[in-house]
């Protein structure tokens, strides 16, 4: 009896313990949340994974070895994640990170929804932020309305690549004195080269039609709300010829295989694959980059995205925290050179841009004269990523399984629905 | 004394509930959070517009008026796309049942030799992740490298072309969806009692007539239990179409659950209240089918 009454409560014992262990766990976690702001710690959250992610943990190491007042806290996730996790700490106001790293559209989403704050605070704290220091398409890449919501990091886009060795044998070296390839000289390629070998692969439709059609004198910001105007036109009905003249590597290719093989002469990938580029061919110096896909090399257009350091809004956020974030990316920017141009990004920096050493970097092309400058296209529209809400559509496109007009109605159904949507949302 | 033993039973039962909540809280809170709270927030949103910042704006049945109108983008997505469910979910899975049930019989066969090793080959594509596999099976695929293409000397491009998109998906989802049923299956063969087949085949019954007769009447209830189950599955495809084919050609291999991702986790703003009506529609589908098969599942037992 004895014994069972000490069982019992030995029992009751333990579970008292269990559940006393399990109230404090969580009111520390959560007290450590309500820390986060008296800490001097900046959460610095991204969607930067893979070889990047390293790149970037490296330099918050480096920088908090530098013993700042405001250490940062690296914090990565999947793309898809970011801006979903950020609705939620800015719904709840709780846990909000110092430091975001996105890109202009993300940005130009996240000002629409009123949660980003500007750099006006961070630029008064760090001057070498300041518009000034930066390239004019980077710095107007992240305004909304006139006001900075952004500092760059870097440019990106679709590009061409070529293997110089396939341009020799095939006598292709004239289309490259103006840095540009155009669809007319894609197309004079026909029944010049062997028939398991092509003149072009696309790797990313979305992104090369969009160069393309600022190319025709479009402009992303007008055109997102009719998919069906003449630029769009242009832009597709170029690729259409292309793919129609069999020239395009095939509809399921892994483009970066086709290229590596020595089966395709150019190739439209994304800018940042250079860094990778020379272990696929056997060596940096067997391709060559130049401008994206045009359809007249006299209205030279690249479209580019941007990535770029945001802060969120949060009202329990010192001044003295928007002065670490701010020193962290002017840290950041001053070391761009020796760290962030390895990953392939194109510098917004005027400073990196005019560096001999920078000129090393196959990157360097997009910014090495004013032309390169001017070609520069961007969108800070907060509709202008619809453009892509038929990204397969746009596939199926330009390797011709619909005609111009059927293909530009279904994609357009697709963009103005959502715009519609969202429209009615903000009303 | 009734009223005392009535007392009695509802003092004891509240003794149990007390005893066993301790046990079953943790789920019970794990479950409310996780289920049952994004389930009603989810048909809330239905009823919505919200992008997901600020408050949903009520907007009564204007999405679900909107996919029931033949001129929106809406309407365009969420019928041809559920027919392109429908399409999945008839073909993969009687696949996904069949293939493995013939292979759970076949490796019951007395005598086999390396049966442990041939489930662990059915078992362990199960175990990859889809993502993985449908690279894989990408590969095998392609147009110009693939293996199939290359062995057989063929010139399809199976990815970009009907019906070799559709053919490819349900390579994968079969090979990756067979080994989990063919577990279930070899389960239940294991408790079929062999002196049943001894007699039928004294009684001159042929391999045929002993499966139908003897092998699918003693599995039927985890030959339910894995129909319901697939067919929850199947409706729920994503991956697989999205990592071999982006939906294409011509969209003809786009599923809903692509829409709703696309619509409520786009690049651009969300559109998470179109996104939840399309899912509430998916969801009383699925509802329907499952009631429909469990009602025959009840019949049967």
């Amino acid at each position: 009896m004895i014994g069972l009454h000490l069982s019992a409560r030995i029992k009751r014992a333990a579970k008292v313990a269990v559940a006393t262990l399990a109230t404090v766990g969580m009111t520390a976690s959560m007290a450590a949340c309500g820390n986060a702001q008296s800490e001097k710690k900046l959460y610095f959250w991204n969607a930067i994974l893979g070889n990047q992610g390293n790149v970037m943990r490296q330099i918050v190491e480096d920088y908090n070895a530098t013993d700042p007042e405001y250490k940062i806290v690296f914090q990565p996730m999947a793309g898809s994640d970011l801006l979903t996790k950020i609705y939620s700490v800015e719904q709840t106001g709780d846990n909000i990170p110092d430091v975001v790293l996105a890109d202009n559209l993300s940005m130009a989403v996240m000002e629409s929804q009123n949660i980003l704050n500007t750099m006006d605070d961070a630029i008064e704290d760090e001057p070498s932020l300041g518009g000034e220091n930066y390239i004019d398409a980077a710095w107007k890449s992240l305004q909304v309305d006139g006001r900075q919501y952004g500092i760059p990091i870097g440019f990106y886009g679709t590009v061409v690549f070529y293997n110089k060795a396939l341009v020799e044998q095939y006598g292709f070296e004239h289309f490259l004195d103006d840095d540009t390839l155009t669809v007319d000289e894609v197309l004079s390629m026909k029944g010049k080269l062997p028939d398991d070998t092509y003149g072009i692969a696309i790797g990313d439709i979305n992104e090369a039609s969009t160069s393309l059609m600022f190319n025709a004198g479009g402009d992303l910001d007008r055109d997102v709300h009719d998919m069906t105007s003449q630029p769009w036109r242009d832009a597709f009905g170029g690729l259409q010829k292309i793919t129609k003249a069999g020239l395009a590597a095939p509809y399921d290719s892994d483009v970066t295989q086709v290229f590596g093989s020595g089966k395709a002469v150019f190739m439209a990938l994304f800018s940042g694959d250079a860094v990778n580029m020379g272990d696929v061919m056997g060596g940096d110096d067997k391709f060559g980059m130049i401008n994206a896909l045009q359809l007249n090399a006299d209205n030279l257009a690249n479209y580019f995205g941007m990535s770029c350091w945001l802060q969120l809004k949060d009202p329990k956020r010192s001044e003295e925290r928007t002065a670490g974030f701010a020193k962290f990316v002017a840290w950041f920017q001053d070391h761009w050179l020796e760290r962030w141009a390895k990953i392939g990004y194109i510098t917004p920096l005027k400073s990196v841009m005019e560096d001999p050493e920078y000129q090393e970097y196959k990157s360097s092309f997009f910014v090495k004269n004013q032309r390169e400058l001017d070609s520069i296209r961007y969108s800070s529209n907060v509709y202008a990523n619809y453009k892509a809400a038929d990204w397969a559509g746009m596939k199926d496109l330009a390797y011709n399984k619909m005609s111009l007009d059927e293909g530009l109605a279904k994609i357009n159904q697709a963009v103005q629905g959502q715009i519609q949507i969202q429209k009615e949302t903000e009303e | 004394m009734k009223l005392t033993k009535s007392k009695g039973k509802s003092n004891s039962s509240r003794n149990t509930l007390r005893h066993a909540l301790p046990y079953i809280a943790p789920h019970i809170i794990i479950f409310a959070v996780f289920s049952v709270i994004p389930i009603f927030f989810g048909i809330y949103l239905a009823f919505t517009r919200w992008n997901m910042m600020g408050s949903p704006k009520f907007i009564g049945l204007e999405n679900f008026r909107r996919i029931f109108d033949p001129s929106t983008y809406f309407f365009t997505a969420f019928w041809r796309d559920l027919g392109h469910t429908l399409i999945f979910v008839v073909i993969s899975v009687p696949l996904t049942i069949v293939i493995p049930l013939l292979l759970a019989v076949l490796l019951q066969k007395k005598g086999l030799k390396g049966v442990g090793l041939f489930q662990a080959i059915f078992y362990i594509p199960g175990l990859i992740s889809v993502a993985a596999g449908a690279l894989v099976w990408k590969l095998v695929f392609n147009s110009q490298f693939g293996l199939l293409n290359n062995t057989f000397h063929l010139d399809i491009e199976w990815l970009s072309t009907q019906p070799g998109a559709w053919i490819a998906i349900f390579v994968l989802c079969t090979w990756a969806g067979l080994g989990g049923n063919l577990i279930i299956y070899r389960s239940a063969l294991s408790g079929v009692d062999q002196n049943l087949y001894e007699a039928a085949s004294v009684d001159g019954a042929g391999a045929v007539r002993q499966f139908f007769s003897i092998t699918i009447p003693a599995i039927r209830l985890p030959l339910f239990y894995t129909t319901v189950m697939t067919t929850i599955g199947s409706f729920n495809v994503w991956g697989q179409p999205v990592m071999l084919t982006g939906g294409g050609p011509t969209d003809s291999t786009k599923v809903l659950l692509m829409d709703i991702r696309n619509l409520a986790f786009n690049s651009g703003p969300s559109a998470a209240g179109m996104a939840a009506a399309m899912a509430l529609l998916l969801g009383l589908i699925l509802l329907a089918i499952s009631a429909i098969q469990l009602f025959f599942m009840n019949k049967e037992d």
